[in-house]
């Protein structure tokens, strides 16, 4: 039976955005809320299909929920074919949570506004599409969807360096999107005729066993470069720093909080379940580059002067973890348990990164636009002289840095105890990671809160009520999770026990 | 089959409806512009100016095109025309011409081009009240009808007369301002590599058939299959300097360097046609000239030597093009770059023994379908912004989202389609030819995929650098920029049509895939 969820929660925003078009751009108030109005449409149904998922149905490759899947390009296989399970719902939920939160911080917005948030809009079809499409080429359609979007959106409302931010996003990006595309054609050409572009028929189906070893591992790597050019993994990271800080605020928001995660979320859908056993063939690499970007992501982290780039670093720090939990879940000879173990604490990292990662962009974003900068050095003592804002932020880099009871902790602490069984090495390596990152992030408080208050920021206004209200539901969650993780953990265990369930 | 018996066949009248046709309008056009020229204080050139003839006259052939290439798809055998004595004896029949579906689906993208051309010529020519206008119109017809010939020719000397007669077409129509020193420079620069290439196949076509003993494309496979040529090496040399000619018809590398000069002089909307029009005749002689006289099969190894030209026109096309500062020398270098991406689907056909189940071959006609919208559209916008700025430099396009968002905003789509990105024509045509090339399963095809990809990257860097100037750079405060109606429309349906052929990709991809008959 089909079910329109989906495709309501995806395509009303890019509706949104046609009707968009038509308000006059003299009206920028009209404009804006009317995006958020209905930036919060997806939201509300995404809560909806959140309340209604049957949390211990089966899994993807086995079973999907709120499925559609109608013939779309019939002579090529191609089928409009979407649906979720426990790796895409938190996702989905936590894409609809920051679009609107973006967009309300995103009213100060005063150059070109009908632009910005037509192209908000279309970036969020793009991003919920990508992680409910289960075609491959509905998936390429919507990850290539959002490439455009953050290009204008850096480029136009960004930085100074801009541009060069912009464009080497977009090239970077695309390396790895082009090598992924002759990955989904090789992989197209190895299902049974007729050939289908159907994730769930090639996750079925075996991928690996259709090559010879070095074609299925031509096809991993190819992949893999999609993939980990987006999460991003050591060595493919050099468009983060650039990106991040040249982009808007919210633009941040949605890099850090959304599309590094379509990366990952690429491995857990694609990459682990139709490739197994390249996947463990490889599992060695790609904890390595995994710990090497945990490590090499906070030691940056730490050099760093700008706010912003601190931030941008301690991404590519924690998605570190994300990676490693990938690469040690499919490790040989590791118990399932262990394999669902690192599975759940990756995603739940990614959820957790999302939100924690998102709030503190927004908090620099807040700070910027007071001072006018974001050099480290310049601050201090700003603790007293703005006190709310101070607490936010200081409990936004506590979650950050993995203090238990809140969500960046059961992510890491997940991922940790996952790792141990594959490799006691790295996962001890990878520990020093944290110590690393609770420096920079304490000596960051430390540096911005603390101290006496430079005088240039005597008159400094705290933080207002639509920042407040922008930051307090993402340390809500930051906070619920933290404390409740069940609510989450639930959901994620029967994907991550299916995804486990195909390695031995 | 001889004239006799065409004219009691329904269905093959069809076919040939489109040439026979589009010569008598030609004529028309042409007659009638000479006596609207002559006529008292120019009063029929205002009431019935020669382009809105020639729109009135091409939009029916639009509906024949289709026609023919829907009963040439369901014709039990192909039509074959002007039988001629080839070699004493032999059992093939030798035709001058056939109307099989891969010649009248490029013979149709042509004739879409060509009436696209005449409506991008109206706005123009604009209130410019040149006169001999009947003379371009007609000549632009004429082409056309070259065009359909050299897609149907199955015999050298067939070739030879059709690539003539389409290149004395283009040589005149680029240099069509006869005032402006570019324009004549576009004319005699194509008119002198012409010319140079066209000797070279001459001569190679001679080769062949003193190789053979033969002209027919069919009855020198044949020959070269039974070893009765004299000389492989020669066959080689033979080969290779027909493609000479053949090559310069599609801008491929080596055979490029009349393109930029001739795309930046001759008037911007004979630069769209020769492009998109033009090319897509050279892609079916490539295809029936390779496929059908020299199938890998034969000793002749011109494969490796067009996977290389592929790559080089490729890589070399985008890298040139990141260096350009003229919109239209820049999608000239472009352009190059694309027939590199085409040439996949045929090598891929190629490698695969024209297997129909190969991909190749159905991908090089969708993405010369999605080029031809594509690229129709980008050229459109440019004779826009040409009309109002009077220029083609890239500077003219600092700001252009602030002077007309329409326009700014189709030329991104078009661009992203020229890069390959979906959900737009050209994502579907790269994917077509690269699934081609991957399906085979050859590792020099897909070295040459991994090239292709790379180039697409490329050539983002260059088309959006435009986009830049466009969206980011915001310029002096300039006046907007309007838009006739006829060219407003134009734009708009090639944007729907960009697109439609990926999102709704299944009628295209239908007919490629029953056109792969050749």
């Amino acid at each position: 039976m089909s079910s329109w969820i989906l495709t309501l929660i995806t395509f009303i925003p890019l509706a949104g955005a046609l009707l968009l078009m038509f308000i006059p751009k003299e009206r920028p108030n009209t404009i804006k809320w009317f995006a958020i109005v209905v930036s919060f449409v997806p939201l509300v149904l995404s809560v909806i299909m959140w309340l209604n998922y049957k949390t211990g149905a089966a899994q993807f490759p086995h079973g999907i929920q709120f499925e559609v899947n109608l013939p779309w390009i019939s002579q090529l296989g191609v089928n409009y074919r979407m649906g979720v399970d426990g790796v895409s719902v938190p996702m989905i939920f936590l894409t609809t949570l920051l679009v609107p939160i973006c967009l309300i911080y995103s009213l100060i917005i005063e150059t070109r506004p009908k632009e910005y948030f037509w192209l908000f809009l279309v970036l969020e079809t793009g991003m919920l599409g990508t992680f409910s499409a289960l075609d491959f080429f509905l998936f390429y359609v919507f990850w290539e969807l959002t490439l455009v979007p953050m290009y204008f959106l850096i480029g136009i409302w960004g930085g100074p360096r801009r541009e060069y931010a912009a464009i080497k996003f977009f090239l970077y990006t695309l390396v790895g999107s082009v090598a992924m595309l002759l990955a989904i054609l090789a992989l197209y050409f190895a299902t049974p005729a007729p050939h289908t572009f159907d994730m769930m028929a090639m996750a079925k189906a075996g991928m690996d066993g259709r090559f010879t070893t070095l074609g299925a591992s031509l096809v991993f790597w190819a992949l893999f470069l999609g993939f980990a050019v987006k999460v991003p993994v050591w060595p493919f990271h050099t468009w983060l720093p650039d990106a991040h800080v040249e982009a808007p605020t919210a633009g941040s928001v949605i890099l850090a909080g959304v599309l590094l995660k379509m990366g990952t979320y690429g491995f857990l859908r694609i990459i682990l379940p139709i490739m197994p056993e390249s996947s463990q063939r490889f599992w060695m690499p790609l904890a390595i580059l995994a710990l090497i970007s945990i490590i090499y992501g906070a030691l940056v982290a730490m050099a760093q002067k700008d706010l912003k780039k601190l931030i941008a670093y301690s991404s590519v720090n924690h998605m570190g973890y994300t990676m490693l939990g990938i690469a040690a879940a499919v490790a040989p000879g590791v118990l399932l348990n262990d394999r669902a173990t690192a599975l759940n604490g990756a995603q739940m990292q990614m959820f957790a990164h999302g939100i924690i990662t998102g709030a503190l962009f927004l908090l620099v974003g807040v700070v910027y636009e007071r001072a006018h900068t974001r050099d480290l050095d310049s601050f201090g003592g700003l603790g007293a002289r703005v006190p709310v804002f101070a607490g936010l932020f200081t409990l936004a880099c506590f979650a950050s840095l993995g203090l238990p009871g809140m969500a960046g902790f059961i992510g890491e602490f997940f991922v940790f105890r996952g790792a141990f069984p594959a490799s006691i090495l790295i996962t001890a390596l990878a520990t020093i990671g944290i110590v690393v990152t609770a420096a920079y992030l304490l000596w960051t408080v430390q540096r911005v809160l603390l101290g006496p208050l430079n005088p240039k920021y005597e008159k400094m206004p705290d933080i207002d009520v639509r920042e407040k209200l922008c930051v307090a539901p993402l340390i809500f969650f930051m906070l619920l999770f933290g404390i409740w993780p069940k609510l989450l953990l639930d959901i994620l265990n029967t994907a991550s026990l299916a995804i486990g369930a195909m390695f031995k | 089959m001889d004239l006799s018996q065409l004219i009691k066949d329904s269905t093959a009248m069809i076919c040939v409806a489109p040439v026979l046709m589009l010569t008598v309008a030609g004529l028309l056009v042409l007659m009638f512009g000479v006596i609207a020229d002559r006529f008292p204080k120019g009063k029929l050139n205002h009431w019935m100016p020669p382009e809105y003839l020639s729109i009135a006259v091409m939009v029916p052939m639009v509906i024949f095109g289709f026609a023919a290439l829907r009963s040439a798809i369901l014709r039990p055998e192909t039509l074959r025309l002007f039988p001629v004595g080839g070699q004493p004896g032999s059992p093939l029949p030798a035709y001058l011409i056939q109307f099989d579906p891969l010649a009248m689906f490029l013979s149709l993208a042509a004739i879409i081009g060509t009436l696209v051309v005449v409506v991008m010529s109206l706005e123009y020519f604009g209130d410019h009240n040149q006169r001999n206008r009947g003379e371009y119109f007609a000549l632009l017809i004429f082409a056309t009808v070259a065009a359909i010939l050299l897609a149907c020719s199955t015999d050298l000397l067939m070739i030879y007369l059709s690539i003539e007669f389409l290149s004395l077409a283009s040589y005149v129509l680029a240099a069509y301002w006869k005032d402006d020193p570019k324009s004549s420079e576009a004319g005699m620069k194509y008119f002198l590599f012409g010319a140079l290439s066209s000797a070279l196949m001459l001569y190679g076509m001679s080769m062949l058939y003193g190789l053979t003993n033969t002209t027919n494309l069919a009855q020198i496979a044949s020959t070269l299959a039974s070893g009765q040529a004299l000389s492989t090496p020669a066959a080689l040399t033979a080969v290779i300097l027909v493609l000479a000619g053949i090559g310069y018809k599609l801008a491929l590398v080596p055979f490029h360097m009349w393109a930029p000069d001739t795309y930046e002089g001759a008037p911007t909307p004979i630069t769209a046609w020769l492009s998109v029009a033009s090319k897509a005749a050279g892609l079916a002689v490539a295809a029936r000239f390779l496929l059908t006289a020299v199938p890998m099969r034969s000793d002749v190894d011109w494969y490796t030597i067009i996977l290389v030209l592929s790559a080089v026109s490729m890589t070399l096309g985008n890298m040139v093009a990141i260096t350009q500062k003229n919109i239209k020398r820049m999608l000239a270098y472009s352009s190059i770059a694309q027939v590199g991406y085409m040439l996949i689907g045929l090598l891929a056909a190629a490698a695969s023994h024209n297997n129909p189940a190969n991909f190749g071959l159905a991908g090089l006609l969708i993405y010369a379908a999605s080029y031809l919208f594509m690229n129709l559209g980008a050229f459109a916008v440019v004779i826009a912004v040409e009309r109002k700025t009077g220029s083609s430099d890239l500077a003219a396009y600092v700001g252009l989202m602030k002077r007309s968002p329409f326009l700014a905003a189709s030329m991104v789509v078009f661009f992203l389609s020229l890069a390959g990105m979906p959900p737009t024509a050209g994502f579907l045509g790269k994917l077509y030819v690269f699934a081609g090339a991957i399906q085979t399963g050859q590792k020099d095809l897909l070295i040459l995929a991994i090239i292709a990809v790379a180039n697409s990257v490329i050539s983002v860097y260059y088309y959006f650098n435009v986009v830049r100037l466009m969206f980011m750079n915001e310029g002096e405060a300039k006046s907007p920029i309007g838009l006739s109606k006829p060219l407003r429309a134009t734009i708009i349906l090639m944007l729907i049509l960009t697109f439609a052929i990926c999102l709704a990709a299944g009628p295209v991809v239908s007919l490629a895939k029953a056109s792969v008959i050749l």
